[in-house]
């Protein structure tokens, strides 16, 4: 029973350990590490499926965050159907280069893409980003990495804190990512 | 203009700039083994140089320059490309180093090998997309620029899916016997490209999953 506690944790330790050095000097090139990716994963799904049954409603307060809402702003738009202008998939690409490069946003940047406030952006930005990176006119993989990392990034936070509505988002996230991977496979 | 200097390019006349890391082994490692010698070989390090390195280097025969630095871009590197008046330097740099020098950009050719086909895959650790993605390995060498994977293309050849080796080890190797083919190659010719490098994607760090699926790729 420890044994099979140890492979389903294996996954979550090894990437807090490799996001910490930006995914540099990490190879793991056994089978366990693949099924103990999966594993993980559709843990994170069961926990999902148990928080969405109980429908928490969380007020939580993001006026400050300007990525998170112009990123919200973008994907109503996507979702409506509606036309998305050029500078808005430019904004959507600088945040991917940003995410790849430092792996984490903030709450703000200025014309430039220089980050005006140090404080970090909420959890909801990386679930928006993961859908929005699908509009990007860039290579297949370079979506589904980025995507790899920005839900590796829900290892650091508690599912607890999200509403409804994004957990939905978030358990599609990582269906649609398994299925990727499956497909590479 | 600087690009006539190539022709100064070839065995005993060329000089080499080292971090130090496994590459910088692999690629001295191979030198010798090819009987590939270089004039002058700078290694740059904050910490003490690698035993294995070290080893390698008492075989060479030929001047070593240790400068107690992380950064290609210290002065003091500059300093020593230029007063040894040697044309063409191969490069080996830290992950993520960008050279900004412009003794490097404009007086000499500093040449890298890349373990990927250039303009479609720029970036970082492009063997194993290209593994996932079509099952073939490139590298490219180049003569750079102050653009990342970018400049003017001296040698593209395409290479063998590795058997032994994992994939880590096999980019080093091939980036290494890449540039051995060019500096023993007679007529040195460059390779002209379409200039459509907006077209393709940049390519960051592959995450662990993938490079796991890559070797996986190759059994």
């Amino acid at each position: 029973m420890w044994l099979k506690i140890f492979l389903n944790m294996n996954y979550p330790i090894k990437i807090k350990k490799a996001y910490k050095l930006k995914y540099s000097f990490f190879l793991d090139n056994s089978l366990a590490f693949i099924n103990s990716f999966f594993k993980s994963r559709k843990k994170l799904i069961s926990q999902i499926n148990k928080l969405l049954i109980k429908k928490n409603i969380i007020n939580v307060k993001l006026e400050d965050d300007f990525t998170f809402l112009s990123l919200h702003i973008i994907y109503k738009k996507i979702l409506k159907k509606k036309k998305v202008y050029p500078n808005e998939i430019l904004f959507i690409k600088k945040l991917y280069q940003k995410f790849e490069i430092f792996l984490k946003l903030r709450k703000k940047y200025n014309k430039k893409f220089i980050k005006i406030k140090n404080s970090e952006t909420n959890v909801r930005t990386y679930i928006l980003l993961h859908i929005l990176v699908d509009e990007l006119n860039i290579a297949s993989l370079c979506k589904l990495n980025c995507q790899l990392k920005l839900n590796d990034k829900l290892y650091f936070y508690k599912l607890q804190n999200l509403d409804y509505f994004f957990l939905k988002l978030l358990k599609i996230n990582i269906t649609n990512e398994i299925k990727k991977i499956k497909k590479l496979i | 203009m600087k690009l006539k200097k190539l022709k100064n390019l070839y065995n005993n006349n060329f000089g080499v700039i080292l971090s130090n890391t496994v590459r910088s082994f692999v690629y001295l490692d191979n030198f010798l083994k090819y009987k590939t010698i270089p004039k002058l070989i700078i290694i740059y390090s904050k910490k003490n140089i690698n035993q294995k390195i070290k080893k390698l280097l008492i075989k060479v025969d030929c001047n070593i320059k240790i400068i107690k630095s992380d950064n290609v871009n210290f002065t003091n590197i500059g300093k020593i490309v230029l007063t040894s008046k040697i044309d063409n330097f191969i490069f080996s740099g830290y992950p993520g180093e960008i050279v900004k020098n412009k003794i490097f950009l404009n007086k000499i050719n500093l040449i890298h090998s890349h373990s990927g086909l250039i303009p479609k895959y720029m970036g970082s650790t492009t063997i194993y997309y290209s593994i996932l993605n079509e099952k073939k390995i490139h590298c490219s060498t180049f003569v750079m620029n102050k653009d990342v994977d970018q400049g003017t293309i001296l040698l593209i050849k395409r290479y063998n899916l590795p058997r032994k080796h994992k994939v880590d080890n096999y980019d080093h190797i091939i980036r290494a016997k890449n540039l051995i083919s060019l500096i023993n190659q007679k007529n040195k010719k460059l390779i002209l490209t379409k200039n459509n490098k907006k077209k393709y994607s940049f390519f960051y760090k592959a995450h662990p999953v993938l490079r796991n699926l890559a070797n996986k790729k190759l059994i």
